[in-house]
């Protein structure tokens, strides 16, 4: 089992106090139409253990300009649908 | 209550489909309250329009690259949403019609915000299947109602009832993952039609909507019969949605609970013999009542 990253990325109630309520879409198949590669579910307190959404994360929170951020923000996109 | 006081992040606020006066309070108050507003809606004066209620509007429409594969485009236009609610809460997702109607930026946001902890707030707006219901007039109630996205009833191979209303979206591009909203591609439009056909007999008449986008111009309504659909849809608008009438009422299976949901006196009118004895009369149309025989 992987162990859970170091780092805040505010899923897990015992990381946020107020995680938002996940809702039924998150967790519905992944793909859109079967175009967007991906996982057969979106599961979030698994998703958040994939060493791609830990960097992903990472960069949004360290991206010192908006465009950097946005870009980093679409890596995430990537993995998500 | 304040900007940072809002219960939300983002809000993703629905703007309806006949533009402007189709804009509900709910979505206008909320752009108002947000420091930005992303906008993913072509409608003649609508970005305009969200101008004058917020001062920082973003149109999202040059993200919108022809011919480029539709996923990173939704992709592009959550992502600008998200890393703008991470700098500067709260923001709006304006999107076209209802926003959880077949938009799959809204699916990324909401996923995104789990990640990264942003709380999201979903405004309702008038959706295609609104309009359509009151374009064609028809009520799900009666005969009840299945949809479907047009590719994903192909790649899934899904069962249709044929005794229920079936709505199909995104049917001109049906099988087309590129964003070409002028194409039209003739196979797999006879791809949609042959697996309708397993369904439909060939002569059933379907009908081609278009809802009005703008308060001047009235909606387009198109009937073709099923087995000249793909050419129907070669020429019919970007925005077309399929409308697949049933083919015969499903009959009462519990007799008994039918009648219980009569109600009273709902039998047959007779007619009323001698009192007001004239035959009821509309201008330019067949008299109220019995045919008379023609002489
Ligand atoms: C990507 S979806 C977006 C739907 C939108 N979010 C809504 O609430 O209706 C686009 C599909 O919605 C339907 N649609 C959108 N606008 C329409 C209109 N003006 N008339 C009829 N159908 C429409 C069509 O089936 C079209 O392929």
């Amino acid at each position: 089992m992987t162990p859970t990253p170091p780092i805040d990325i505010g899923v897990s109630p015992s990381v946020s106090p107020d995680p938002p309520a996940p809702g039924v879409v998150v967790r519905m198949p992944i793909t859109f139409l079967g175009m967007a590669p991906g996982r057969p579910g979106f599961e979030p307190e698994e998703f958040i253990r994939d060493p791609a959404v830990v960097r992903s994360v990472q960069a949004i929170r360290a991206a010192p300009t908006d465009a950097e951020r946005t870009a980093a923000v679409y890596q995430l996109m990537e993995t998500l649908g | 209550m304040t900007r940072t006081e809002l219960p939300y992040d983002i809000a993703i606020v629905g703007l309806g489909i006949a533009g402007v006066p189709q804009i509900t309070h709910e979505a206008e108050e909320t752009m108002r309250r947000c420091r930005h507003v992303f906008v993913a809606d072509t409608g003649n004066g609508v970005a305009e329009y969200l101008r004058t209620l917020s001062p920082h509007v973003v149109d999202l429409a040059s993200e919108k690259e022809t011919g480029a594969h539709r996923i990173p485009i939704y992709r592009r236009f959550a992502s600008h949403v998200v890393s703008a609610a991470l700098a500067e809460p709260p923001v709006c997702f304006a999107t076209y019609g209802h926003p959880t109607m077949f938009c799959y930026p809204t699916t990324l946001i909401q996923r995104s915000a789990v990640v990264l902890d942003l709380k999201v707030a979903l405004v309702p707006g008038v959706s295609s299947l609104d309009t359509l219901l009151c374009d064609l007039g028809v009520d799900p109630g009666s005969d009840g109602l299945q949809m479907y996205e047009a590719t994903d009833l192909l790649v899934r191979r899904r069962p249709l009832q044929n005794d229920v209303a079936c709505v199909i979206t995104q049917a001109p591009m049906v099988a087309d993952a590129l964003n070409r909203p002028a194409a039209r591609d003739v196979d797999n439009l006879a791809l949609l039609q042959a697996y309708l056909l397993k369904f439909y007999p060939a002569d059933h008449e379907v009908v081609l909507a278009t809802s009005s986008p703008h308060p001047l111009l009235e909606p387009l309504v198109q009937q073709v019969r099923l087995g000249s659909l793909a050419a129907g849809l070669v020429q019919s608008a970007q925005l077309t949605t399929l409308f697949i009438p049933p083919v015969a009422r499903r009959a009462i299976a519990d007799a008994q609970l039918a009648q219980r949901m009569r109600v009273a006196g709902a039998e047959p009118v007779q007619a009323a013999a001698g009192a007001g004895s004239a035959v009821p009369t509309r201008p330019g149309r067949p008299n109220i009542g019995p045919q008379q025989p023609a002489n």
